[in-house]
């Protein structure tokens, strides 16, 4: 499992399509996150293709074409060992707060003697632990979604994927997930989010690309890709604008 | 009406008295009924899960195949069990015709295919809600089939119950292979086959009160059992 944990976080993607049923999903996207970024946002309009390229790097999917890596590493090599991905819509098993969190720790293969105070320490990082014994079922949305970024961030990942992380989510526990994602990026971690947030995504990220219809019309670092309006393609002075007039 | 009538009270006095007949009758009934479920089950459940979790050549044929045969005739299947386990059939050595285990076979094969059917829909369906989560954390597959497995397992405990039903209910079959010999291996649909044949109809309708009332009641402690389960999870 070793040999697979990416050292820096380099993430390449290279002539990559995704195609179903003859619908071309992700259209000939090529860009390079070099390891000096930690946090990198795909942006654009609904049915752009964002999850679907989040899912392409986490290695979830398979290219039809193209290539997606970390540090050179397939990333579908590396599906199940050092990235992690939050989805936007929480999907939890029929158990207890806690045994979610263990049962995911189980997964990964952590040690039996690790896993409690794993657990009780990210409880009380993602303000969970009144709800340890509770149903994760029984939960409301946004304790849901906390409750899934306790199960990853228990795993201590090296990629960090977020499919909309504040949605569902109130300010107070939107505060608590981007507390959270900063301390990673500290840590070490690469973080990719896709957001309808721009203003979040300037708190947490330093490069942006930004897709429509599937193909990449702007891949820059953050403040060139806010500041520089005016150089932009129509669509993405439209979602700019739409932002500033929110 | 005065059939009815005398069924019942006929029905509350043979319970009441506790009939050794009848208490026969009804061990035999869900001794053969019970075991028959809990290998179809065994069976079915892991079948089913294999299924819905697999992908491979000739999966939806064989999906297929086991969804057409949750309507075998249950004579059919009698028939068959009853061409092996006769004397001159590939497995007439062992014995096995008109005792209570050939029953339990003719009975596995019938709820068999329901079981693997149900199971893998509803296994199947939960897969699809739960598949990148389970990728994402890099399960294997026995992971991934014992994992839904354990979250599906109220519905599962209906699907049991649809194969337990279908069992008790089936006469054809058990009527072949068993033979319905007294104290050996009549049950209770083909006791009630037989006492209508004998024109006993006030007997045959207590039997089959007592076969209703025995169905519902388990169908009663399942439903609870899901309710309470999922009222207070996990």
């Amino acid at each position: 499992m070793a040999a697979h944990r990416p050292a820096q976080g380099r993430l390449v993607c290279d002539g990559l399509c995704f195609v179903v049923n003859n619908n071309v999903l992700i259209d000939n996207i090529g860009f390079v996150s070099e390891a000096c970024y930690r946090g990198l946002a795909l942006l654009g309009p609904n049915g752009a293709g964002k999850t679907t390229l989040l899912k392409l790097c986490h290695g979830l999917l398979n290219p039809s074409s193209g290539v997606v890596s970390w540090d050179g590493i397939a990333a579908r090599r590396l599906l199940g060992h050092t990235t992690v991905m939050v989805p936007q819509k929480p999907c939890l098993l029929r158990r207890s707060v806690s045994a979610q969190i263990n049962y995911v720790l189980a997964a990964r293969h952590i040690p039996r003697t690790q896993r409690a105070a794993r657990i009780d320490e990210v409880l009380a990082t993602m303000k969970l632990s009144h709800l340890s014994h509770r149903s994760s079922w029984s939960l409301s949305a946004g304790e849901q979604k906390r409750l899934m970024f306790a199960c990853a961030l228990a795993l201590k990942p090296e990629i960090l994927l977020l499919d909309e992380p504040s949605a569902a989510l109130d300010m107070q526990s939107t505060k608590v997930v981007e507390q959270v994602i900063k301390q990673l990026q500290v840590l070490g971690s690469k973080v990719i989010i896709t957001s309808h947030n721009p203003a979040q995504v300037r708190r947490l990220c330093d490069e942006v690309v930004f897709i429509d219809h599937g193909r990449l019309l702007c891949h820059a670092e953050c403040e060139v890709f806010f500041e520089q309006t005016t150089k932009q393609e129509n669509v993405i002075c439209d979602f700019i604008n739409a932002y500033a007039f929110s | 009406m005065n059939d009815l009538s005398a069924a019942f009270s006929l029905a509350f006095h043979l319970i009441g008295s506790l009939d050794a007949d009848l208490l026969e009758i009804i061990r035999l009934s869900l001794s053969v009924s019970l075991t028959a479920v809990a290998c179809a089950v065994v069976l079915g459940f892991a079948l089913g899960a294999f299924l819905a979790v697999h992908r491979f050549h000739g999966r939806a044929f064989v999906v297929g195949m086991f969804n057409a045969f949750m309507g075998l005739p249950p004579v059919v299947v009698g028939l068959v069990v009853y061409l092996f386990l006769s004397r001159s059939g590939p497995l007439g050595m062992l014995g096995l015709l008109y005792t209570p285990t050939a029953m339990i076979i003719a009975q596995v094969l019938l709820i068999f295919p329901i079981v693997t059917a149900l199971s893998h829909q509803l296994i199947n369906d939960l897969r699809h809600h739960y598949i990148d989560f389970f990728r994402s954390l890099g399960l294997k597959s026995v992971a991934i089939m014992s994992t839904l497995l354990w979250e599906g397992r109220f519905s599962l405990l209906t699907v049991a119950l649809a194969g337990f039903g279908r069992a008790t209910a089936e006469v054809g079959a058990v009527l072949l292979v068993g033979g319905n010999i007294k104290d050996s291996t009549r049950v209770m649909t083909t006791a009630i086959a037989l006492e209508t044949s004998k024109g006993n109809l006030a007997l045959a309708l207590a039997l089959g009160i007592i076969l209703v009332t025995l169905s519902l009641l388990i169908s009663l402690a399942v439903q609870y059992l899901r309710h309470r389960r999922e009222t207070f999870p996990p």
